[in-house]
């Protein structure tokens, strides 16, 4: 059962990303690397190959959900589980986010306590699936 | 109104008048028919009379002969007696003594009949014996010696000379003449009768007549017969010569007819007279009436009072004539009346229908001066348009739309559908969407549509409202914007703060001076509270604005419950309350958004818990209730004081302020659970007891068990995360 170890973060907030890189790798243990926008995971993620990314929906740039699409049409990162960070957590707008092929969704704003645990249980739940 | 009943004819020509006409008919009938019974009458007496008369002059008549001859008969008789006697015929034998004793015979000699008769006595040859006169004519005693039969008789107008033979020996030998004159002849032939005129005629000589005067024209001489007067005869019987006549005059014996007659002409003057008056008066009396019942009409005519009755003229035909005409007034009366019913009710309608243009051109104005687009339509036809709609859709005028247009050219088809499903519905059933309707130039207009069943002109039809609702779409669309921006802009500080001191707090990071721990701690849970704030504060607006949506869908009762308590389990836990699940129904299903039920019963669990003494128990029952499945939440706290029972649901309100435990709520949750619960359908219900403990709780409707696809069912997409 491969282990969740590297998780790409794209947060176009550098208060948010600093708290969740903190919460992953000190709670966690997880290896995280981050980026302010989607061009940020496309530019990296070959170099990284993480096993789970982290897409906030709304950032500069190349946003989330066109991010996931970029990585779906790449064969080398089609697998690659995704999931969503978002303040738009009206049932409507995750239902349409897992449309997309994500994950799962995880609503703002999250506690970083509980997030690495958060992120174990979504890891977990894909694996056995 | 004036309604004349009778119109002259006026062509000129007068009618005749009723009198003269029937006096012209009836009088000369009249005096025909009088003259008639008069002549009748007349006759009739005339010839009764007559005959009496004619009866009565033929009986005087024969009475006057008769008597006539029993005069001459007892003259001839002493003339008789005197020839027989001895004396007279010894005389003859003996002419001596014949001288001595005859004279004196002769002068002593006394007949009937007038005195102072001149008696002869003759020979054979007529020579005169003895005479009482002394000139006598010798021709009469010759004449009277040739007397036949025995009996001579000669009148003429010197007087009347009789003769008897006197026999001897069946021989004449002698005669007594007895000779009368013109005076004794009238003595002797003198009849009283009782008759106006009465004669002795021999032949045609009259001998002897009691009105000498009087010309007695005989019935023979003249065939005309009587003229003024009544002549009768009678033969002498014995004297075929002798004739006795009575007369009357005509006038005294038609005296008293006349007289009758002269009443009877009188009589019928008075009867024609009588007829005269009577007709008149039968005029007057049946043209009186007439001409009052004419007035009467007139005055009706003129006054068009139909209301008048023409009253008792005292006639039982005019009354019938009147009472027919009363009749036939009111009738007319009936007739007008119901007519000037009409004619109210006519004009009441028509003011009626000018108010009711009137007011239908004032709505006509407000619908049609309406920025709105109006319009009424069955089935894709458009019935009405107003100029609102017209301008929306770039005609003209609403004519055209009218003319032209169809629903299907001016609305999507699920428009026309939502027409077609109206259009059988019951009236004023209502219905509304808002459509987009995209421009040339890309931008399009927000429309809203209100439709309402409607009956127009007698059909079913269907009422539009179209009210151009872009501006108000762009207010959504900013509040929108600044509701995501609130929540992004926000919701990211906080998620950083509350993130950090989380972090810190948590010792994560390195043990924290003993000072400080407190202070994070407090930092901390109010930067939780401002998060759940804010949370509940945007819920609340989208609940309100309805743009939290709902996605209704059977679920198991069961399953949420479990749900429920799973995803809270945590927040007991931190009150030290033990959450506990009773489900008393299996296999139910209701009709829920599973997301937000689950946002209720995480609310209510988390007030009872922490309304809940450390150590307390938490229920979350499950029952049926009415075909209901009935979610409680069941608590020991403290329960709620009655007073404040009614106002708990209110937003920022919570049953007791001082509690400090309150502190850590909103003061929205319960406000946010009760317009979810009126989303379902359903309404959020506490009962409390001070002291024991409170119950909250609120009934869902079940439903049939429904096709499983699995895909809301994931707890995952439950939002309890934000904690």
């Amino acid at each position: 059962m491969p282990k969740l170890n590297k998780i790409l973060l794209a947060e176009d907030e550098p208060d948010i990303r600093a708290i969740c890189t903190l919460s992953l790798e000190s709670l966690g243990g997880f290896e995280v690397r981050t980026c302010e926008n989607g061009q940020g995971v496309l530019d990296c993620i070959d170099e990284f190959h993480p096993d789970l990314v982290v897409l906030d929906v709304m950032m500069p740039g190349l946003d989330g959900p066109n991010t996931l699409a970029r990585l779906q049409q790449n064969t080398a990162t089609k697998d690659t589980p995704v999931v969503f960070l978002t303040a738009r957590n009206q049932p409507a707008d995750i239902e349409w986010l897992r449309r997309l092929g994500a994950l799962d969704v995880l609503p703002k704003p999250f506690d970083p306590v509980t997030l690495p645990g958060a992120m174990q249980e979504i890891w977990n739940r894909h694996v056995a699936a | 109104m004036t309604i004349s009943p009778f119109s002259m004819k006026k062509d000129g020509k007068r009618s005749p008048r009723l009198l003269p006409q029937v006096l012209l008919r009836v009088l000369p009938v009249a005096v025909l028919v009088l003259c008639a019974a008069w002549y009748m009458t007349h006759r009739s007496v005339y010839s009764s009379v007559q005959t009496e008369l004619v009866e009565k002059l033929d009986r005087e008549a024969e009475f006057g002969a008769a008597t006539i001859a029993a005069r001459l008969n007892t003259l001839l008789a002493s003339m008789r007696a005197v020839a027989d006697n001895d004396l007279v015929i010894n005389s003859l034998v003996d002419s001596v003594s014949r001288d001595a004793y005859i004279p004196t015979f002769m002068q002593s000699l006394t007949l009937p009949g007038p005195t102072g008769a001149k008696v002869t006595f003759t020979d054979y040859r007529g020579r005169l014996i003895a005479s009482n006169f002394e000139d006598i004519s010798q021709s009469d005693y010759f004449l009277s010696a040739g007397a036949v039969d025995g009996f001579y008789m000669r009148l003429d107008d010197t007087g009347a000379t009789f003769a008897v033979p006197v026999l001897y020996g069946g021989r004449q030998e002698g005669a007594i003449v007895v000779r009368y004159n013109q005076l004794h002849v009238q003595q002797l032939l003198t009849v009283s009768a009782g008759t106006d005129v009465s004669a002795v005629l021999q032949g045609e000589r009259v001998l002897q007549s009691s009105n000498w005067t009087i010309a007695l024209p005989t019935e023979h001489s003249d065939g005309s017969g009587v003229e003024d007067r009544v002549l009768r005869d009678a033969y002498v019987p014995g004297y075929t010569s002798l004739r006795f006549i009575v007369a009357e005059p005509i006038a005294k014996a038609f005296a008293t007819v006349d007289r009758i007659e002269r009443m009877m002409l009188i009589a019928i003057a008075v009867a024609l007279l009588a007829l005269v008056l009577g007709i008149v008066l039968t005029a007057y009396l049946t043209t009186k009436p007439l001409f009052a019942f004419s007035e009467d009409i007139k005055a009706i005519g003129a006054a068009g009072d139909l209301g008048h009755r023409i009253g008792s003229s005292g006639f039982a035909e005019f009354d019938r004539l009147s009472g027919t005409f009363n009749a036939m007034l009111e009738r007319m009366q009936t007739v007008l009346v119901s007519h000037d019913r009409l004619d109210q009710e006519n004009q009441a309608r028509k003011k009626a229908e000018r108010e009711l243009r009137r007011s239908e051109r004032r709505y006509r104005d407000v619908i049609e001066g309406s920025t709105r687009g109006i319009f009424i339509c069955s089935g894709d036809a458009i019935l009405f348009a107003n100029q609102g709609l017209a301008a929306m859709f770039g005609f003209g005028s609403p004519e055209d739309l009218q003319d032209g247009a169809r629903v299907h050219d001016l609305f999507e088809p699920d428009v026309c559908d939502t027409l077609q499903e109206l259009l059988g519905s019951e009236q004023d059933t209502t219905s509304s969407r808002e459509i987009h309707v995209a421009s040339d130039d890309g931008s399009g207009t927000w429309y809203e549509i209100t439709f309402r069943a409607i009956a127009w002109q007698g059909r079913e039809a269907v009422q539009c409202s179209v009210t151009d609702i872009s501006a108000r779409k762009e207010v959504e669309q900013l509040k929108n914007e600044f509701v995501s921006i609130v929540s992004h802009e926000l919701r990211t500080p906080l998620t950083s703060v509350t993130g950090s001191l989380g972090l810190i707090q948590s010792g994560a990071l390195g043990d924290l001076p003993d000072k400080v721990e407190p202070l994070i701690k407090i930092a901390h849970s109010n930067t939780q509270r401002l998060v759940a704030l804010v949370n509940d504060i945007l819920d609340v607006e989208k609940i309100e604005a309805g743009h939290m949506d709902f996605h209704l869908e059977p679920v198991d009762a069961t399953e949420i419950g479990t749900r429920a308590l799973a995803e809270n389990v945590f927040y007991g836990a931190k009150f030290g309350v033990t959450f506990e699940l009773q489900p008393e129904v299996t296999e139910a299903y209701i009709s829920a958004d599973a997301d937000r039920l689950l946002q209720v019963l995480a609310n209510l669990l988390s007030n009872a818990a922490k309304f809940s003494p450390e150590g307390g128990r938490v229920v979350l029952k499950l029952t049926e209730h009415d075909g209901a499945v009935r979610f409680s939440v069941i608590d020991e706290g403290s329960g709620i004081p009655a007073a404040k029972l009614d106002t708990i649901f209110e937003k920022f309100k919570q049953a007791d302020s001082s509690d400090s435990r309150a502190k850590a709520g909103t003061g929205l949750g319960l406000a946010i659970c009760q317009s979810i619960a009126e989303h379902h359908g359903s309404k959020v219900q506490v009962s409390s007891e001070e002291g024991k403990g409170s119950v909250f709780y609120f009934d869902l409707e079940q439903v049939a068990a429904p096709a499983r696809d699995g895909a809301t069912s994931d707890p995952r997409a439950a939002p309890a995360v934000a904690v």
